[in-house]
């Protein structure tokens, strides 16, 4: 009782004080004037001249700034393991839901699966020509699983060929950063002929898009098996509640 | 070796951790040892080098980004990369008694915890650190729930709320100092924030204290720390004390020194830190559950760090570090000797500290004690008595007298446990430590009497780093890339 007492006096202690900041906040961030022609970001869109990428972003996130690309694809890792440990218990038996599934809803679905996978590559392929890039098409490319999965809830992902995807191109990508110490004693370096003749052609960056393709791989699966953790979460409720 | 690995190395191992499990628990196991072993001895290669090193990414600093290590960041890798083998190994006993644990996943955390830990002491790109952040963040939140019960699922969705919510403050800070710099490399923050207006810096400067004081466990901000303590397994208390805690406070020192805050916000983290001294120490004295009271402790010692770090003072600083190493010591000493407790008494009630009969055991706390009261011939006695000399060089008394009287304060719970041990009466389970722990244990409580015998050991490194922190000119000068 005493706390239900108490807690309308700290509400509006809480409001008032949090509003004030809010304001002195917007006040101050009213003054601050920016002088943004020197900065970071102008020298790379000049540099980006020496990658012989059409698209100065994907040479700003995967040369760079790459190291900052191995940490987020380290991040999408951990939170898919996360998820992972959360959702699963020892020995879970998934129960089937006992459903007719729709003739033509698995048909179609398995049309369009291949035209969605073929757009997920094809953003990741020309990420260094065109917006758009690995992260990008490898989330595309997990909708395609996730369209699988509304069709059909009782279908099963190839674990193995997952983790394969996973684990294969989660190291690769350390390894070319590794190689790249070797050829041109930089890290992360672009250790690949890019010519800037060759500008705008899909094999041009040198790196970039090995780098773009070995994210798309990655992040695909990733997205492929959270999406798969939560689909089946979902129906475990299902059949506990009926 | 290049200080790339330690980020690249641990991520490979993580990445490849599915076929380790194929392979059986050994080799899971194994790798994880093999992979601490090999930052420590690396760690320990460095300590024989030319100091500060640098290894870089993509292209050349200040427009890339680079790993640079110094005297500062040396202390803390030996510290981290220590303590990963010492838990590395004491998960081959957790395992053994709790067979059906999710090992592999718990690995992954590990390795990229530690990871994540020394890449936020290496990297000297604030939005590089930032990712460190999230990666350490996201570990934790993870290794918090392990437990997968009531207490450990709300400390994991409690650490997920706060440590999201104090990465919010942080990249905000970081995007107000792009704004008004234009670049994200340390060397060159640090050439330039003076130029910032003063209300912006000040703003800049609360979203950092806001943010990283939320992670470092600071006094109004550390509400959630014991929670997240008693929720989670006692080895991963153990990493939380010595590795994480550790590692967002060298950050936050790091920051402070080198955008040159010390001068006008010294007094204020002092303040702070006194504070979170006083409420930890008070809050712990009448805590019935263990890894609470471990956590209200952790909490007062880092209250006397962050009093010692700021005073801008090569000797209490160097002592501040002396201190931080042996209680990182002292702390991961307690937690896993806590955790082998817990395992046979199946309590975290205060109590059973008098329910076991171990003679091993009884000596290991004791040394663990009295190391964190500060009680000669252990390490803490050495780093506490190196603070009060260099408050007194300062002329800084009333901290003197604060530090001494807070401890009494301490003092009292930790007798009290001790005496707990010591009493006969009443029936004893006795408890056995298994032959791993109790290496682990010895090497952990021969190291804290060896540092106290022997401080010259640790004083070298400590003054090392108290010089890097406090004249950073030659991390600068790597970090901004000048002659490479």
């Amino acid at each position: 009782m005493s706390l239900k007492k108490t807690l309308p006096i700290k509400h509006i202690v809480l409001s008032i004080l949090s509003s004030a900041l809010l304001l002195s906040l917007l006040g101050l961030l009213m003054q601050v004037k920016t002088d943004l022609h020197k900065s970071v970001g102008d020298i790379f869109l000049n540099l980006n001249m020496q990658t012989a990428t059409a698209n100065a972003v994907t040479s700003v996130v995967t040369f760079f700034r790459g190291i900052d690309t191995v940490g987020e694809v380290t991040v999408l890792f951990l939170a898919t393991s996360g998820v992972a440990l959360m959702l699963s218990t020892s020995q879970r038996t998934y129960a089937k839901i006992i459903k007719q599934d729709s003739f033509i809803l698995n048909v179609g679905s398995r049309l369009l699966l291949s035209v969605i996978i073929l757009f997920g590559a094809y953003i990741i392929i020309h990420g260094h020509l065109s917006p758009g890039g690995g992260f990008q098409g490898g989330v595309v490319i997990a909708t395609a699983f996730l369209l699988l999965f509304l069709a059909n809830p009782n279908m099963d992902l190839n674990h193995s060929i997952l983790t394969l995807g996973e684990s294969l191109s989660g190291s690769a990508y350390v390894l070319v950063a590794i190689i790249g110490l070797f050829k041109v004693n930089m890290l992360l370096g672009n250790f690949l002929p890019h010519p800037v003749s060759e500008i705008g052609n899909l094999i041009s960056g040198g790196i970039i898009p090995v780098i773009y393709v070995i994210v798309g791989i990655k992040v695909g699966s990733e997205m492929a098996v959270i999406v798969e953790y939560f689909v089946k979460e979902e129906h475990e409720k299902e059949i506990e509640n009926a | 070796m290049s200080l790339g690995y330690y980020f690249l190395l641990p991520v490979i191992f993580s990445f490849l951790t599915p076929y380790f499990k194929k392979l059986g628990s050994f080799t899971l196991r194994g790798s994880s040892i093999l992979l601490s072993f090999i930052l420590f001895v690396q760690s320990i290669a460095y300590t024989t080098m030319k100091l500060p090193q640098i290894s870089q990414f993509s292209i050349k600093p200040p427009l890339g980004i680079a790993f640079v290590l110094d005297g500062y960041s040396l202390l803390f890798l030996l510290i981290f990369t220590f303590s990963a083998v010492i838990v590395s190994f004491y998960m081959l006993w957790y395992f053994k008694v709790n067979p059906k644990r999710d090992e592999a996943r718990f690995y992954v955390f590990f390795n990229m915890l530690i990871a994540g830990s020394i890449g936020m002491i290496l990297s000297c790109d604030i939005f590089n650190l930032y990712i460190f952040f999230e990666i350490v963040g996201i570990c934790s939140y993870t290794l918090s729930a392990y437990n997968k019960d009531k207490l450990g699922l709300e400390s994991g969705i409690k650490y997920l709320i706060i440590g999201s919510i104090a990465s919010i403050f942080i990249v905000f800070a970081i995007m107000l100092i792009y704004l008004q710099i234009g670049t994200v490399n340390l060397g060159l923050i640090a050439q330039r924030f003076h130029e910032i207006d003063p209300k912006i810096s000040v703003l800049i400067v609360l979203m950092l204290f806001i943010g990283f004081g939320t992670k470092a466990e600071l006094f109004p901000m550390n509400f959630w720390a014991p929670d997240i303590y008693q929720g989670s397994i006692s080895s991963v208390n153990g990493l939380f004390s010595s590795v994480v805690a550790k590692a967002y406070l060298f950050v936050f020192f790091h920051l402070f020194y080198l955008f040159g805050l010390s001068s006008k916000y010294m007094l204020f983290v002092m303040v702070i830190g006194a504070i979170t001294f006083l409420v930890s120490e008070f809050t712990a004295l009448n805590q019935t559950n263990v890894k609470r009271l471990f956590a209200y402790s952790t909490l007062g010692q880092l209250g006397i760090l962050f009093m010692a770090l700021s005073t801008n003072s090569s000797e209490t600083v160097s002592g501040a570090l002396f201190h931080l190493t042996s209680h990182s010591i002292s702390k991961l000493l307690i937690f896993l000797a806590l955790g082998i407790l817990i395992h046979h008494l199946k309590s975290t009630k205060i109590s059973i500290f008098g329910d076991f009969k171990s003679r091993f055991l009884t000596i290991i706390f004791a040394i663990g004690f009295l190391s964190i009261l500060g009680i000669p011939p252990f390490s803490g006695f050495v780093g506490k008595i190196l603070i009060l000399k260099g408050f007194a060089l300062s002329h800084n008394y009333s901290a003197i007298a604060f530090i001494l009287l807070v401890s009494i304060v301490e003092a009292v719970y930790f007798f009290r446990l001790t005496a707990m041990m010591l009493d006969k009466k009443g029936t004893k389970r006795v408890v056995h430590v298994g032959f791993i722990n109790y290496i682990l244990l010895c090497v952990l409580a021969a190291l804290i009497v060896i540092f106290g015998l022997f401080p010259s050991l640790l004083i070298h490194y400590t003054d090392l780093a108290a010089n890097a922190l406090i004249n950073p000119t030659d991390y600068l000068k790597f970090a901004l890339g000048v002659g490479l």
